[in-house]
Parts: C-alpha cells; sequence; structure tokens
C-alpha cells in the first residue's frame, strides 16, 4: 500500500515505537500487579486474613460487663465492684511454645490455660481469651515486660468483686468465680464462654441471671506494635443489675459481731412478711479470695477446716433443736386437746418411761411443774408427760405444719431439709414401726428431730401470728416485681391455731426472759421479750464420752428471741454450736433484737420529723 | 550476559578500586553502628546515614543500573541485619536508590559534586518517605512521617555527603 | 522471552532483586519469624571489625593520653634527673593503668558484691537502623548469654538481651518503646511498671495518684516482670503530677544509655533487698521465682499476700465494712462484748451519741 521510505513509513515506524512503548509499561503494569497480587496472596492471602493481616489491623477486646451491686434494705452496699486489670491471650496469633512461660508468669497451671483454650474451640477465633483476671501488681508487670516476647497477651480493665472484709455476710452473699467446666453444660449457664465470671453461691448464684451482665466488646485497628490506631466499632457492655435485698445492715452488723469467734447461726427475720433482716454463719470465708481465682492453698484450707467454714450453717446445719421444740410439743398437746392449761406434773429431777429412766436437766427436779412453768423452766419431765399424752404423729402434724423438717424455699440454693420424724417417716425410711418410748426423746427435741436455723425462725414466727407461716426471702417482693415482672409472691401458709393456745405459749415464752427463766440474760428492760432457749446433745451420751475433746462433749446452745409480745414483729434464732447451754446463745439474740428496736426508735423519730425534712445525722446507718 | 555486565563495568572511565570500595562500605556500616557510642558525637551519630552516602556514591560511580542495585541490596541487607527489624526492608529501599541513581547517571552529567550532593540530599528525602511507605504498608505500622526533620537532615546528610565524596574522589583511578 | 530479558535486562534485575527481598518480608511477617541465618551472617561479619575499631578506639585513647604526658615528661626531664624522672614515669604510668582500668574495677568490684552470677560484656555497636534502641554486646551464646536475661550496669538497669548470636548478643534497652520493667518506689514501696518512651526519659505508670511521689525519689526494680532481679537501681523520679487514672511520672533511667561501654550480662538472677543495689536476669527459657513478699509494716504479719492492681488505685471497701467499725465502736465505748451478757446486764446502747434530729426533749418514745 505504500512505498517504503515514505512519510507514511516513518509514521509508521513511529507508531510501532509508540506501541512498544506502551508494550513496555503494559508489562511493567503486569508485573506490579503480579507483585502485588502475590503480596496479597501469600501475605494477607483469605485464609491468612483473619489469623495474620487482620492481627496486624483489627483486633477485638472484650468490654467485661460489670456485675450488679448488692445493696441492703436502705441501698448500703453489701458487695460493690472495682477495677482491676484481666489478661486476654490472642487465640489468632499465639505460639503453644510461649504458654508454658506465660502460665508461670501468671501463676496459673499450665494445663489450665491448655484445657481453656480446646474448650474455647467452637468460639470465633478472633475473639480472645480472657486467661486471668484481677491480675497482681506483679502479673501486670510481667505481662508488660514482655510486650516484645509475647505479643499475643493484652491487658484489659476489668471489674472485680469487691466483698465485705472478714467474710461478713459471706454465706448471704455467696461469692462469683469462673464458671467450671460442669457447669457449662447446664442450661442455667449455656450462655456463658470459657473464663467468664458467674455466681457460685449464695445471693450471687441464686440471682445470677440478675446480677451478672452482657459482655460487649470493641473493634480496634492496631498497627504491628499492637499500638491502637482508631476503633472501628464498639458494642457497650450492659452491666448487671443491681439488687436490694431485705437484709438490713444494722441487724447484720449486730449479729456478725456477736457470732465473733463462735461457731454457729443467727436468723433474724419479720414474721408477719418473711423478710429475712440478718443471716450470719460463722465460721465464715472470705469471699474476695474468690473474687479472682481462689489459690489452690486458700481453697485447700477451707474444704479441710474441721469447722467446714463454707457451709452456710443458717440454712444447712441440721440439728437436734433441743428445748426449742418443747413450744410446738406443747401446741401440740393444747391443740390436740391431749392436755390443758391445768395440766401438772411433778419433777422429781427425772422419770421413768417405758422402762427406761429419762433425766432432766435440773437433777434436783422442778417440783410442781404447770404448762406457764414448763416453758419458763424448760423442764424435761413436764415435756416427757406432754408428749407422752400427745403421741408422735400429733406432735409431728403441728411440727410439720410450722415448717420444720421441711425446707422453707427461702432464695437461697442448697437449702438442706431437716427431719419431723414421725410414724410414717419411720416406716417409710426404715420400714420400722415407732416406738412410744421414741416420743420421750422427740418431745424434748432430741431423737430423730433436726431443724435448720431458718426452720426454727419461720416456725416460731407462724405460731405466733397464730398460724400463719409467710415463706422466708431476701429480695423484697416489690423488688422481685420489678426484676421480674412474671413473679408472684407466694401466699402464707395458714393452719389454724387456737388464739388462746397460741397466748399461753407465748405467756410461756415470755417467762423464759422476764420471769426469771432460762433465758433472762435475753432481757432488754422496757420492751417485751419472747424467749426459748434450747441446749441440744450434739451426739449420744456413749459417743460423746468416746470423744476426747472437751469442746466435742459440749451440748449445741440454741436461742429464739422475738419481740414484741403480741404479733412480734421480729424473730431472731441464734445457734452457738457447742455453746454448753442455751442460756448463753441468748444475749446473741439480744443484741440483734437491740438493734432493731434502737433502730426504730431512730426510724420513728425521723418519721415524727418527717415534715421539717432537714439533712438527719445519723450515727449508727441510715435510716429508712 | 555475564560479559555485557563485565564490559559496561570495564566501560566505566572513572573507577574505584574495587577494595576500595568494599573498605568504604564496611567503614560505613561500621561507624553507622559504633559512632553512637562515642562519648562527644553520639546524640548527633543518628542523625547521618552513612551507608546511605555511600551506596549511592557507588551508584553514580557505577553508570550501570543492576550494578547499582546489587550494590544497594547489600548494604541494605548489611544494614538489616545489624537491627532488630524485619530484613529487607532497608534492602529493598537501598535498591530502589541505587538503581534509580546508576540510571539517572545514563541521562544526566553527574561528575560535579554539587550535582551529586543535591541529589543526595533528594534521595535522602526519598530514602525517608519511601521507609515510611514500607513501614505503613508492608508492616502496617503508622508511623507519621515527620517532613521537617527529613528535610534538615536532608540537608545535614548533602553536606556530609561533599566531604565524603571529595574524600573518597581521592581513590578514584583514570583509565 | 530471551530478547526480552535482554532488551529489559535491568528492569527485570530490579524486579528480581525487589521480590526476593518481599518474598523475604512477607516470609517474615507472615510466620512471625526471623531470617537468622542473614541476621548471624551480618553480625559475625561485622562484629570482629567493630571488635578491633573498639579496641582500636581503646589503644588510641590511650596513646592519646601517654604522649601528652610523655611531652610534659620530656620537658621535665631537661629540669630533673633521671631516677627521678623515672619514677615520675613509673607512678605515671600506674596511675594511667589504673584509670584506665578504673571503670572495669568497679564493675568488677560490683560484680563481686552482687549475688547474681554475672558476665562482663562489651558494647560494640548500636542497631544500624536509627529508629530502634538497641545494642550489641561482645559475648553470645559462647559465653553462655541466653536470650531474655538482664543487662544491667552498677548505675541501673540497661535492658534485656533479645537475640543471641554465637559471639555477640543483641540487647533491647529500656528506653525503647516496646520496653517495660516492673518497679517499686524507693519510700513508699508502690509498686509500678516502668515504660520505655523511645527518648531518653522513661515513664512510671500504675502509680496512684494519691501517693506522695516527689523529684529525686529512687526507682528501684520489683522483680515481678521476672527479668530484671528485685533490688536494682532501675532510674530516678525527675517530674510527677496527677494523671487521669494514675500519676504522670517522668523517670531519668539510672544507667547512661547513651554512653555504654562495659555491662553485666545477669548470667543467673537472685531477688535483693531494696536498699542494696544487685543484678539478676533471666530468660523467657526460665523465669525467675515470684519475688518474697514486701515486709513494709514490721506490725503487719501478712501484707495482702493478692492486692488485685487497681486500675483507679483507690482503696476499696463496703458499707459493710464501715457500719461494722461503727458497732464495734458503739460496744468498745460501752465495754459490751458482742453476744455476751450476765443475766441482768444492760443490753447495749446502739443509739449511743445518736442526736434525734429535732429539738425535742431527750426522751426517747418506747414503743
Amino acid at each position: 500500500m505504500a512505498t517504503p521510505g515514505s512519510p507514511l513509513d516513518r509514521e509508521k515506524s513511529k507508531l510501532a515505537q509508540a506501541r512498544i512503548a506502551v508494550l513496555q509499561y503494559l508489562c511493567l503494569g503486569v508485573f506490579l500487579y503480579l507483585v502485588s497480587g502475590f503480596w496479597q496472596l501469600q501475605v494477607q492471602s483469605p485464609d491468612l486474613y483473619m489469623e495474620q493481616a487482620e492481627r496486624n489491623r483489627v483486633k477485638w477486646l472484650p468490654l467485661l460487663a460489670p456485675r450488679g451491686k448488692i445493696l441492703d434494705r436502705d441501698g448500703r452496699l453489701l458487695a460493690d465492684n472495682h477495677s482491676t486489670f484481666s489478661v486476654i491471650l490472642s487465640r489468632t496469633n499465639y505460639d503453644p511454645s510461649h504458654l508454658r512461660v506465660i502460665a508461670d508468669g501468671l501463676n496459673l497451671p499450665y494445663e489450665e490455660i491448655e484445657s481453656r483454650l480446646r474448650r474455647s474451640r467452637n468460639m470465633p477465633e478472633y475473639e480472645a481469651l480472657v486467661i486471668k483476671n484481677g491480675l497482681t501488681q506483679a502479673e501486670v508487670a510481667f505481662v508488660e515486660a514482655h510486650h516484645s516476647e509475647f505479643p499475643e497477651l493484652e491487658l484489659i480493665r476489668s471489674q472485680r468483686r469487691l466483698y465485705p472484709a472478714d467474710g461478713f455476710a459471706s454465706h448471704l452473699i455467696g461469692y462469683v468465680g469462673e464458671v467450671s467446666e460442669a457447669e457449662l453444660n447446664q442450661p442455667e449457664f449455656a450462655m456463658y464462654e470459657p473464663g467468664a465470671v458467674v455466681g457460685k453461691a449464695g445471693i450471687e448464684r441464686q440471682y445470677n441471671d440478675i446480677l451478672s451482665g452482657v459482655d460487649g466488646r470493641r473493634q480496634v485497628v492496631v498497627d504491628s506494635r499492637g499500638k491502637e490506631r482508631g476503633v472501628i466499632g464498639i458494642k457497650d457492655a450492659k452491666p448487671g443489675r443491681s439488687i436490694r435485698l431485705t437484709i438490713d445492715l444494722d441487724l447484720q452488723t449486730a449479729a456478725e459481731l456477736a457470732m465473733e469467734g463462735k461457731n454457729g447461726a443467727v436468723v433474724a427475720l419479720d414474721p408477719r412478711n418473711g423478710e429475712v433482716l440478718a443471716l450470719v454463719s460463722t465460721p465464715n470465708y472470705d469471699p474476695n479470695k474468690f473474687a479472682g481465682r481462689i489459690r489452690a492453698a486458700d481453697w485447700k484450707e477451707l474444704i479441710s477446716n474441721p469447722d467446714h467454714p463454707l457451709l452456710n450453717r443458717a440454712i444447712q446445719a441440721q440439728l437436734a433443736p433441743g428445748s426449742t421444740f418443747k413450744p410446738f410439743v406443747a401446741l401440740a398437746g393444747l391443740e390436740s386437746e391431749a392436755i390443758d392449761e391445768n395440766f401438772t406434773v411433778h419433777c422429781g429431777g427425772g422419770a421413768t418411761f417405758y422402762g427406761r429412766y429419762f433425766k432432766c436437766h435440773v437433777k434436783s427436779g422442778h417440783g410442781a411443774v404447770s404448762l406457764h412453768r414448763g416453758i419458763a423452766q424448760s423442764c424435761d419431765v413436764y415435756f416427757y408427760n406432754v408428749g407422752n399424752r400427745t403421741g408422735i404423729d400429733k406432735i409431728a402434724e403441728y411440727a410439720e405444719a410450722a415448717g420444720l423438717g421441711r425446707r422453707t424455699g427461702i432464695d437461697l440454693p442448697h437449702e438442706e431439709e431437716g427431719t419431723m420424724p414421725s410414724t410414717k417417716w419411720k416406716l417409710r425410711n426404715f420400714r420400722q414401726k415407732w416406738y412410744a418410748g421414741e416420743t420421750i426423746s422427740v418431745a424434748i427435741g432430741q431423737g430423730a428431730v433436726t431443724v435448720t436455723p431458718i426452720q426454727l425462725a419461720v416456725a416460731y414466727g407462724g405460731v405466733l401470728q397464730g398460724g400463719v407461716w409467710n415463706k422466708p426471702h431476701l429480695v423484697p417482693y416489690d423488688e422481685m416485681l420489678e426484676l421480674r415482672p412474671a413473679f408472684h409472691a407466694e401466699a402464707p401458709r395458714v393452719y389454724p391455731i387456737s388464739l388462746v393456745n397460741e397466748g399461753k405459749i407465748a405467756s410461756g415464752l415470755w417467762a423464759v426472759v422476764n420471769e426469771g427463766g432460762t433465758g433472762v440474760r435475753a432481757r432488754i428492760p422496757g420492751y417485751d421479750v419472747l424467749g426459748k432457749t434450747g441446749s441440744a446433745q450434739v451426739a449420744s451420751a456413749e459417743l460423746a464420752k468416746a470423744r476426747k475433746t472437751e469442746k466435742e462433749l459440749k451440748d449445741n446452745a440454741w436461742f429464739m428471741g422475738a419481740v414484741p409480745r403480741d404479733n412480734p414483729e421480729i424473730v431472731v434464732v441464734a445457734l452457738f454450736e457447742r455453746g454448753e447451754h442455751g442460756m448463753l446463745a441468748a444475749p446473741i439474740v439480744r443484741d440483734v433484737l437491740k438493734a432493731y428496736l434502737d433502730k426504730k426508735i431512730r426510724r420513728q423519730w425521723t418519721e415524727r420529723q418527717e415534715p421539717p425534712a432537714a439533712p438527719q445525722p445519723v450515727v449508727v446507718g441510715a435510716v429508712r | 550476559m555475564q560479559a555485557s555486565v563485565k564490559q559496561l563495568i570495564e566501560a566505566d572511565i572513572n573507577r574505584l578500586h574495587p577494595w576500595i570500595a568494599v573498605a568504604a562500605v564496611v567503614a560505613a556500616l561500621l561507624l553507622q553502628a559504633y559512632l553512637p557510642l562515642l562519648p562527644v558525637v553520639s546524640s548527633y551519630a543518628n542523625m547521618a546515614d552513612l551507608p546511605l552516602l555511600v551506596a549511592i556514591y557507588l551508584a553514580l560511580l557505577r553508570r550501570n543500573p543492576v550494578a547499582g542495585l546489587l550494590i544497594g541490596m547489600g548494604i541494605g541487607l548489611a544494614q538489616d541485619s545489624l537491627s532488630h527489624g524485619p530484613i529487607g526492608l532497608y534492602g529493598i529501599i537501598k535498591t530502589l536508590v541505587a538503581y534509580t541513581c546508576s540510571s539517572l547517571t545514563l541521562v544526566l552529567a553527574v561528575e560535579s559534586l554539587g550535582t551529586r550532593v543535591i541529589l543526595v540530599c533528594g534521595f535522602y528525602v526519598v530514602h525517608q518517605g519511601m521507609f515510611w511507605l514500607l513501614e505503613r504498608v508492608l508492616l502496617g505500622q503508622a508511623v507519621d512521617f515527620a517532613w521537617q526533620r527529613t528535610f534538615l537532615l536532608a540537608f545535614i546528610n548533602g553536606s556530609l555527603a561533599l566531604v565524603l565524596y571529595r574524600f573518597l574522589d581521592r581513590f578514584r583511578e583514570r583509565t | 522471552m530471551e530478547t526480552f530479558l535482554a532488551r529489559y535486562r535491568n528492569l527485570t534485575v530490579l524486579a528480581v532483586a525487589i521480590f526476593t527481598q518481599l518474598i523475604l518480608l512477607g516470609y517474615q511477617i507472615r510466620s512471625d519469624r526471623d531470617v537468622r541465618l542473614i541476621r548471624i551472617w551480618g553480625v559475625t561479619a561485622i562484629t570482629p571489625v567493630a571488635r578491633v575499631v573498639h579496641g582500636g578506639h581503646e589503644l588510641v585513647a590511650g596513646l592519646w593520653s601517654n604522649y601528652v604526658w610523655l611531652r610534659g615528661a620530656q620537658r621535665q626531664n631537661t629540669q630533673l634527673r633521671a631516677d627521678l624522672d623515672r619514677l615520675k614515669l613509673e607512678n605515671q604510668s600506674l596511675r594511667n593503668a589504673l584509670g584506665a582500668a578504673d571503670r572495669l574495677k568497679v564493675l568488677a568490684a560490683y560484680q563481686q558484691n552482687t549475688p547474681s552470677q554475672t558476665l562482663v560484656a562489651s558494647v560494640i555497636g548500636t542497631g544500624a537502623n536509627p529508629n530502634s534502641r538497641v545494642v550489641f554486646l561482645d559475648k553470645g551464646s559462647g559465653s553462655g548469654v541466653q536470650p531474655g536475661v538482664a543487662v544491667i550496669t552498677p548505675d541501673g538497669i540497661v535492658g534485656k538481651v533479645q537475640a543471641v548470636f554465637p559471639t555477640s548478643s543483641l540487647v533491647l534497652v529500656i528506653s525503647d518503646s516496646s520496653s517495660a520493667v516492673g518497679v517499686i518506689l524507693e519510700k513508699s514501696r508502690v509498686h509500678g511498671v516502668m515504660k520505655g518512651t523511645g527518648v531518653s526519659e522513661a515513664r512510671l505508670d500504675y502509680i496512684p495518684n494519691e501517693e506522695k511521689v516527689g523529684p529525686g525519689e529512687k526507682v528501684y526494680t520489683s522483680g515481678e516482670d521476672r527479668i530484671y532481679p528485685k533490688g536494682l537501681l532501675a532510674g530516678v523520679v525527675a517530674r510527677a503530677q496527677p494523671g487521669r487514672d494514675f500519676q504522670d511520672i517522668t523517670l531519668q533511667p539510672g544507667a547512661r544509655l547513651n554512653r555504654l561501654e562495659e555491662v553485666l550480662v545477669v548470667v543467673q538472677g537472685v531477688h535483693q533487698d531494696l536498699p542494696d543495689k544487685m543484678p539478676r536476669a533471666q530468660a523467657p527459657a526460665v523465669l525467675l521465682p515470684s519475688p518474697p513478699p514486701e515486709a513494709s509494716n514490721p506490725l503487719e504479719l501478712a501484707p495482702e499476700p493478692q492486692r488485685p492492681a487497681a486500675p483507679d488505685g483507690y482503696t476499696p471497701q463496703t458499707d459493710a465494712d464501715k457500719l461494722k467499725k461503727r458497732y464495734r465502736e458503739l460496744g468498745a465505748m460501752q465495754g459490751h462484748t458482742f453476744g455476751e451478757g450476765l443475766p441482768g446486764s444492760k443490753p447495749p446502747d446502739f443509739n449511743l451519741g445518736w442526736t434525734p434530729p429535732a429539738k425535742r426533749p431527750e426522751a426517747q418514745p418506747k414503743p
């Protein structure tokens, strides 16, 4: 078409040169593209995107939700939170060979980290694992100082549970701990992940669903040195809800102080509505030790302690009630008309029934004993006779009506049942018939009958109300309605008791404290305090002799106190293990009653002064 | 290909004896590592990038992009191995700088000391810029680029180059 | 293809060179592993030369002082008798030797007094990368140096060994921004963490705002980081001011970090009490035991073995604790022992000292 050498030719060669240049740049472009592709593929390949590149860019940090607080009835703090550090392990870039050193540095068993990682396999990889909460200064220093060696570790802020010191109300509040493997398999804890902190005992356990919040998380951009460069998104943590209890801190404090150095329990409740005002069990434990992770040595000490500090004696100690059981026997006798108020017995220090001699606790005897004196002096011989006349099944009927030998249903985990024997009970459990002789022991609260302190408090409260037993509870019903809208308050249990008979019992109980009875130590001048002592043998006399220590031989001391005489507002039961005699448990109850009465004065003054609502200087506790 | 590379090297008019070149590189690396330990200069020692100056000098002298980039890469990798950062960072940067330098000799007259010093200033900035870029893009480290400091250091390194190149020029052999 | 390569030979070689190094970089980033081989080549190639240079520097320094002195001696020689001259010369050279060996002697004395087992090493180089705070030592795995051990001087701690080569080792200095050291304040014995900032001064973190800290207070290692033995001087407080969660405290490191010459590598560390300065160290391979608890208050037998670190540093207490204290006081005021009381004894008055809210007669209503 064109001749060589023509301008067209030159055009052509120019065009060719341009094409070559284009080709060159094209090649370069393709090459650069390939290089970038290589980089993407080899360094930031999709499967590694999460694991490697992602780790240099985006990180998920958990935001731990604080638990709800636990308050007393006046809103005073029983369990709070305070800030601490937790350490998380990134599961995308941890080096298994580091784990041993990390475990050592964080004072964790190596196997634990390992099993924790195993268990967390189902979690998305980018979610880091909290491997320890509540780090000590030393552990914080360890993590910080090894930042370059262990980039997989990271410190985050968290909330640690703060409980009162010295185990104050420890059995009531309970404690939190990391969810265990066994718990994770229960539906109740299904939504938790390993490392989560849940309630383990007491209120913390009972109302864990209310107290625990929902953790949030923060997605942040970090550079490869781990420095945060920006926040992509935040899912806020939802804090747990606080719970107000029926407990009155003033009464709880008085009871705690009164029980210092003693083993036993105190339960104070308002029989009119079942609200528990104080609940103490000693010896106690320091729940703060559980708040992070309990040290093996501390745990070992707790479970090997012969006094069983973890046992909540208020609801779990099943012991013979001793003489505190006598008023129920009297009630059964009166109600079943086996005796009347004029029934009198001569006590000469003992009596023989069914061929066996039963002693009274006063060797010289009480002389002529009526119902009133029988209760006031706690004469055993009198109640042997009442029991013998009434019979075991009538006794059991009224004792069971009062709630003895069955769970009260208090909102605490692991309540024990106690035992109220009867002919049916014996047949069912031992396939044997009841011997009338056994009734004699039961009549003074020995033998097979065992109760828990809470049962006794509820039982007395209901009797003194004329046969209305409210279920004991730790969270006020109005509070419950707010926390759980579907909640229904349980109607009180009613068993008709003649008010005349109730009055006779009450007058006996009044005499215990105010007419030189066994409970004079509980007397509070100016108030009509009701009371009843109880000294219960721990074991049969033969067994007791076999034991060596004197402490082992001592009886358990019980005391029940209530005030005022008509329609008591408060019933307090104290159990003083190995206290020797019920009269020694009386001052414990007196302190609690006095704390209640003194507070009532403060409250009345405050209410009376309500119109000029000026800030009130209050020395002890808040006034509601 | 071997032959042609050799040819090109041979064709250089002004060349440095290979031993002198090696000595210059080692000295630069050593000084860079050792100077900060000396009492008086310790605080200023980090301002200079002696290996970069030597790399540019040699690359400009070679007038051969391939030889240049190999020199740059060698010096860069040596520098990387003495630091605790990842290996290859300085290597890539110095490879590119040296390659560009020797390519420039094909289109620019770089014999005059002035030109070379200006080139050093420019390449120092480029060097720092690439370092910043690589850290950011490849290593995901978000470091800020200090413009003022970079330009000041470029000027300082240029001045240093003035002295250094004059000194090195004495060893050049005329063929 | 061949012609293409020949034609674009320069570009091809460039591409190959860059590509190779990219792979190298990519490998390191991807595997989080070091290309140790190249590093060992580089370090071993440079180390002997660095040693020579270091030796040369010492030599020159020595020669220089001798020369200056000799000139003086010669001048004196013309006026003084030969024997006096010789004595002076002897004297002077001895003194010279002493001066030269001074640093080493201090080091040796320190090394002897320290319960930890240490190794003298010379600093032979810094990282060639101006961005990192590292130094090279002339002792390596051949001399028993392990990664993770502490490096100290009599003046204060220096850093920890991060990488070990046959005849040298790399030390991450405490001023590097990725360094942290567990420390205790000399006076209050409050524990904190010292962190490098990349410049010569360091930061002290986790000291509660209510603690009194003043400039000049010394800061010792606590041993809690399990790297540095307890009781070594880490630094001195330069400035302190209240911060958001904790105090903002600036520390001046004890060791002259920009003028390091001879240092001690702690091969086997032993924790020390604070007042005595002592060295020690360990590798992440083997951690030091936890330090013994602080016996700050002699009356307090067990001073809270596990006090958790509170990010806001306050001493927590619940209302129950306060009320219990108050009730106990009330009981003590009336000589009342809680839970006890003889028949007829007066019950405690928990309203003691409590004033009714309004100006009414003191008579308290009985319910």
